[in-house]
């Protein structure tokens, strides 16, 4: 059983296009075409807008919340090809504005906390850059993925830093090699693999047939076994799991009846949030022969009553 | 910072007039005004300053002129156009005093935004108008245009190319369309070039290639149509720019803000400016409200350029250049000719009103004049072409003598240039051709103006000394280019990178960006599950049935029928005529159709209602009353086997795992997960067995041996845990291996287990303070080590040596690296659980579990600061930087901790600071702190203040 917590009436102008609760679950941001952040503070059933972040010029695709022990902060990609990445001292405040994207930017993701203070995002002029905060210096360092893919990057997943690597050390997982995976307008998935400089293409995996919409890696718990998720415009959700993360094996998880525009791991990395065009949402589990079956399949409507919405395993 | 300048020569006021527009003739000596009520034409000259009208003719009209145009060409200098709402009328000055309508273009069904002759063909106007159509005239048959281009957006501005007679720009909100006319179905190129409307485009003079473009945005971008992807040049202003113009000379830019530039208006209202190079050098300074238009006056000499001028204060004004501007803007002098500007200039001028007197006699004798002019001219220019010879890297290309242009073609080390040559017609002697770049040329601007500079210099000597010049020009041309440093091969690789990238970005903007998405659910937190979507009951606005939701953002605006209504309402000229006068204040950003299109495109129903209740006015705000977006959480805790309860009530006592099972096994019961605690119970016995040979191995430690591999001892518990950690029960695996860590880990030398990220302050928020008071830290919290020691300790026993438990491996349960690796990192990723759940204490107990390999080097923060160590303090040494655990660095041999206040060795008793970790002798702190509250190390850290939050936040835990 699955039940509503909260009902949030945002209040933007206009379509929400990402929303995402902080680490410990108690902020909520939103974004949207009326070219607007808003975070909420999330009490028991109740909500108070916290903050209205305008600094946008465009439509605002998407947010993300960094992990808490470097600060309150929030990154956000818009249309207007710039991120920004605000900060909470007191009040919210432009920390640091990106603005090396050549078109819009459509998606953000903030590196392990193991790793420091990174931040990945891509653009549909096929570059990916992650943009490191440097303590020293107190400043950030830019680095680029030029030419990604080609037409455009859609999303971009951090492979997590827990890792089964017996060399490392399971406290920090400092060293633990950092690994972006992308989807594209090219139909493809491609693995990123920091060598001491560069991220170097390390994999790319072929599968889907339109473009690629949303990837994500899923959480590991230190198992051997990797997955990652894909989504796209053909309609489908493909698995890709690895034991080495070198080679990957995809499994369709289903062929949907509308273009798939996200997936979400949750934290244990054993259930699949997926939603799409048709303004539905599923969840999707593993069972012990290795099938993805759907659970629950929640939030048909929103103008539905809370009770209506209930849907059991 | 910029210099401000008066530089005007002539002044003018027109009340009366009340006009709105105006442009300068061919000649330059005749301007038009044109207003509501007249239209009138003004001879400006230096030396007859009589401030009359020359003529005024009255134009009975409901609507203002929203623009009025000469034509720029010789034949058709006595044309001009007048744009008025739906119409252009194009006139005929004849004889110098009769100005007659000759036609009106008809055609379209919106105010029309701009008009422009070709530059070459009198008889092809191009015009533009909102109701998103640029139509190309043949005033020979005015019926309907000739041409007409389609966009989805009103179109603002027209522009013809200054080289290439086929483009033509057209400026859609915050679009660019390149066309070429004789393929008018689509534009050559699409540029995405503002975010907000732009106001102003203007092809460069020199190149075919080069626009630059004004917006509302308050950016000025220089692009090359070629490689439109990125602007070649960015310039931000604080104003929303009006109009930004190319100075005929080297490389400058003039621009008119909108409105008073949002500065007082006094100060700000009429200024023109003069960047150079990106920076704001110039101002000049005269009119007292905003400046309407500005146009160069044509056919003036390149050492004396003029700028005409009107604006909304009535007057128009004449400006010349000063030469240390022209020297500045890069544009080449002939120093020699200097005392002969007066000179020449008059004579120049008379030149052309001599033709011009001669022509308005009647039209018989025009054409008769005309044609001695050409005949005359045409023998120089094909002496001119005959010079050409064979020369290395030069070949020309093009030759016409009918259109007295030459195009030449050079490619030397990668680079290649394409220049074209016009020969103007009717000039004098003395008159160097119009050098200019076509496209295909990839040499940088900067190198292009210089190259042209060298050019004309030569053309200016040449022709000083009474020779042709185009030979020479061609010879300057070749050495120039062999002179440009060859470029490496990145940069050729960047250069067909972007080359290739053009290709694909043929249609770039939208087409590549996907489609909003309007429905998500992700995962945030433990186990809540962030849903938003799109609202009950939204229609999509169905394109074609069967294609499904499209792919990318250009679908939205194949949806015409939506769009032009939702433009021209969006457009702040939408009603009215274009000027600078009613354009909204500059913090109003236009939204582009992005965010409005995506709403449309699923409420297409309401957006009429709306629509036909409100008249054409679209309100965004009644738009968005409908919608409300919401966001749903859901707690999805139940399909996670992860209980917060339960990780409230289990007990971690490493120490005494028999005792720890037991008691989890309870707590596990009294919730009611008996699956678990019947899994607590067999650890439990498994546990009891591995601590009794603990005690008594030295009696007989064969059986011990024998005791540890029986399937229901370490078999059991590993199986236990790796179910539960298959199942995805975190929980369970993780709290089982804390159990048992103190078997697994016995073959692990030292006991140090170090806390990294301590998980202090209030339990109750978790948003510590802590991080406000610093910037950010990249590498952990700022959070002190001191403090983590002691609030480690403070919790429980956390000091305990753990070599006291330290038993032989034989007895333990012997498991590989690779399982206590794992085990590990369950902990670690309960531990994150736990953090989110904010159970900050249990995951410190947590994380004290996760043993380190005691090589690892532990990071340190400043020079006195500690290095989290449980039961012991750490510091990086003042000297060498590396962590130290004792008064003295083993590797430089001194006291490795220095005191904050008399900065010398510290042996005995030191305090250090929770917030900033700088630590000093106990005894000196405390006399520091009784008479300051700042660190005695002047880092600004208030020590007592703010570090008391913290402590007291620890008293909680």
């Amino acid at each position: 059983m699955i039940s509503v917590l909260n009902t949030i009436d945002t209040g933007h102008e206009d379509m929400i296009h990402d929303a995402e609760l902080d680490y410990y679950g108690l902020r909520l941001a939103t974004c949207s075409s009326d070219n607007s952040v808003k975070i909420y503070d999330i009490k028991s059933g109740t909500q108070t807008l916290a903050a209205d972040l305008k600094g946008h010029f465009g439509p605002v695709w998407q947010v993300a919340w960094a992990h808490p022990k470097f600060g309150n902060l929030l990154a956000s990609c818009s249309y207007d090809r710039k991120v920004i990445i605000w900060k909470e001292s007191g009040e919210w405040t432009k920390l640091y504005e990106y603005s090396g994207h050549e078109s819009s930017v459509n998606s953000v993701a903030w590196a392990p906390e193991e790793y420091g203070l990174i931040l990945a995002c891509c653009s549909s002029d096929g570059s990916i850059s992650t943009i490191t905060y440097n303590q020293d210096g107190g400043n950030w360092d830019v680095k680029k993925i030029p030419g990604a893919h080609a037409i455009g990057v859609n999303s971009i997943s951090w492979c997590p830093a827990i890792s089964a690597d017996l060399h490392l050390d399971p406290l920090t997982n400092k060293d633990a090699p950092k690994r972006i995976v992308s989807g594209g307008c090219d139909n493809l998935i491609k693995i990123w693999k920091e060598q001491g400089d560069q991220w170097i293409e390390e994999n790319r995996l072929e599968m889907h047939m339109d473009w690629v919409r949303d990837v994500a890696w899923a959480p590991s718990l230190g198992l051997q076994r990797s997955m990652i998720a894909s989504c796209s415009q053909d309609k489908r959700v493909v698995i890709w799991s690895s034991d080495d993360n070198v080679s990957w094996s995809p499994t369709i998880l289903n062929t949907f009846d509308d273009v798939i525009w996200s997936v979400s791991w949750s934290l244990t990395g054993n259930i699949l949030a997926v939603s799409g065009g048709d303004n539905k949402v599923s969840l999707w589990r593993e069972n012990a022969d290795g099938q993805w079956l759907c659970i629950s399949e929640v939030a048909k409507g929103l103008g539905q009553a809370p009770n209506e919405e209930r849907s059991t395993l | 910072m910029s210099v401000h300048w008066s530089s005007e020569i002539m002044k003018w006021e027109y009340r009366e007039l009340q006009a709105t527009a105006m442009s300068v003739d061919y000649s330059g000596n005749n301007v038009l005004l044109a207003g509501r009520r007249w239209l009138a034409i003004k001879h400006i000259s230096v030396d007859d300053d009589s401030g009359d009208i020359v003529k005024k003719y009255p134009r009975p009209s409901k609507y203002d002129a929203a623009g009025a145009e000469w034509c720029q060409t010789y034949p058709g200098q006595k044309l001009c156009a007048i744009a008025s709402n739906q119409r252009v009328d194009v006139y005929e000055w004849r004889a110098g005093n009769d100005l007659t309508c000759i036609c009106s273009l008809r055609g379209h069904t919106r105010v029309v935004s701009d008009t422009h002759f070709h530059r070459q063909d009198h008889n092809i106007i191009a015009t533009c108008s909102i109701d998103t159509f640029t139509y190309l005239w043949d005033l020979r048959d005015s019926r309907k245009p000739i041409v007409s281009l389609s966009a989805v957006a009103g179109a603002s501005q027209v522009q013809w190319n200054k080289v290439s007679s086929h483009l033509v720009a057209t400026a859609h909100d915050g679009d660019i369309k390149i066309w070429d006319y004789r393929k008018s179905s689509s534009p050559l190129h699409y540029i995405s070039a503002h975010l907000c409307k732009i106001h102003g485009v203007d092809w460069s003079p020199h190149h075919e290639y080069q626009l630059v473009t004004s917006s509302h945005d308050g950016s000025i971008k220089y692009f090359d149509i070629n490689n439109a992807r990125k602007a070649e040049n960015v310039i931000m202003t604080n104003f929303p720019v009006w109009r930004a113009i190319y100075t005929p000379f080297g490389n400058g830019l003039l621009t008119i803000g909108v409105g008073w530039g949002g500065l007082p208006r006094v100060e700000q209202a009429g200024v023109i400016g003069i960047w150079i190079g990106g920076t704001l050098t110039h101002r000049l300074v005269g009119h007292t409200d905003t400046v309407q238009t500005m146009v160069w006056r044509p056919n003036t000499l390149p050492s004396n350029y003029q700028l005409v001028t009107w604006g909304r204060d009535q007057t128009l004004r004449l400006w010349t250049m000063h030469p240390s501007l022209l020297k500045m803007c890069s544009h080449y002098l002939p120093d020699d000719l200097e005392n002969e500007d007066i000179n020449s200039d008059v004579s120049y001028a008379s030149t052309i009103s001599s033709i011009n007197d001669l022509s308005v006699s009647d039209n018989k004798g025009e054409e008769i004049q005309m044609n001695k002019i050409v005949h005359k001219t045409t023998t120089s220019i094909d002496e001119e072409f005959e010079s050409i010879r064979e020369m290395a890297n030069i070949e020309v290309t093009d030759m016409n003598i009918e259109t007295r242009i030459c195009q030449i073609h050079s490619e030397r080390n990668g680079y290649t240039a394409n220049l074209q040559v016009t020969f103007p017609r009717n000039v004098t002697e003395q008159t160097i051709p119009k050098f200019s770049w076509l496209s295909g040329t990839n040499v940088d601007s900067g190198t292009t103006i210089k190259i042209l500079q060298a050019i004309n210099r030569t053309a200016y000597r040449k022709k000083k000394e009474g020779h042709r010049c185009l030979l020479h020009c061609l010879k300057t041309l070749a050495t120039s280019i062999d002179e440009i440093p060859v470029k490496s091969n990145e940069d050729s690789d960047s250069m067909k990178s972007s080359q290739r990238s053009h290709s694909e970005s043929e249609n770039a903007g939208d087409s590549c960006i996907p489609f909003p998405r309007t429905c998500g659910a992700k995962w945030c937190g433990v186990s809540t599950l962030v849903v938003f979507n799109r609202p009950p009951n939204t229609r999509r606005l169905s394109l074609k049935p069967e294609t499904g939701t499209p792919r990318s953002m250009s679908s939205l605006s194949l949806t015409p029928g939506l769009f032009t209504s939702s433009y021209t309402s969006v457009s702040p000229h939408a009603t009215t005529t274009p000027s600078p006068t009613n354009a909204s204040g500059f913090p109003q950003l236009h939204h582009r159709h992005a965010s409005n299109s995506i709403t449309t495109f699923y409420f297409q129903d309401r957006w009429k209602a709306q629509s036909r209740r409100a008249g054409s006015m679209r309100s965004r705000g009644s738009i968005s009353g409908c919608l409300a977006p919401r966001v749903l959480l859901y707690a999805a805790s139940d399909l996670f086997p992860l209980n917060r309860t339960l990780a409230e009530r289990y007990v971690i006592n490493a120490d005494n795992p028999v005792d720890m099972c037991e008691k989890n096994a309870k707590v596990a019961t009294e919730e009611g997960e008996l699956e678990l605690a019947h899994a607590w119970g067999l650890a439990g016995l498994a546990a009891r067995s591995l601590d009794a040979r603990t005690v008594d191995h030295i009696v007989s430690s064969e059986e011990s041996m024998g005791w540890t591999g029986h399937p229901l001892c370490c078999n059991l518990v590993q199986a236990l845990i790796t179910h539960y950690a298959k199942s995805s029960d975190l929980q369970t695996a993780a709290m089982l291996t804390c159990a048992f860590s103190v078997f697994n880990d016995t073959n692990i030398s030292s006991s140090v287990s170090t806390i990294s990220s301590s998980s202090c302050g209030n339990s109750t928020s978790p948003y510590s303070t802590i991080n406000q008071y610093s910037e950010i830290s990249a590498d952990g919290w700022t959070l002190p080590i001191i403090l983590r020691s002691n609030s480690c300790s403070e919790a429980e026993n956390l000091n305990t040596e753990y070599s006291g438990t330290k038993s032989e491996p034989s007895t333990a349960c012997v498991i590989d690296k690779s399982t206590a690796h794992l085990y590990h990192c369950f902990k670690r990723a309960y531990a994150d659980v736990l953090h989110r759940w904010q159970l900050l204490y249990k995951r410190t107990e947590v994380m004290k579990l996760v043993r380190t390999y005691p090589e690892t080097v532990m990071g340190g923060m400043g020079t006195m600061s500690g290095v989290g160590v449980v039961g012991e303090a750490a510091w990086e040494c003042a000297w060498c930087g590396r962590t130290v655990r004792g008064p003295a660095c083993s590797s430089c041999r001194r006291l490795s901790l220095r005191c904050g206040v008399c900065s010398r060795g510290v042996k005995g008793l030191v305090l250090a600071c929770g917030l900033c970790s700088h630590a000093a002798h106990a005894h000196h702190m405390l006399a520091w702190f009784s008479q300051h509250d700042t660190c005695p190390t002047g880092c600004g850290c208030k020590c007592v203040i703010e570090g008391n939050s913290i402590w007291k936040g620890v008293k909680y835990v």
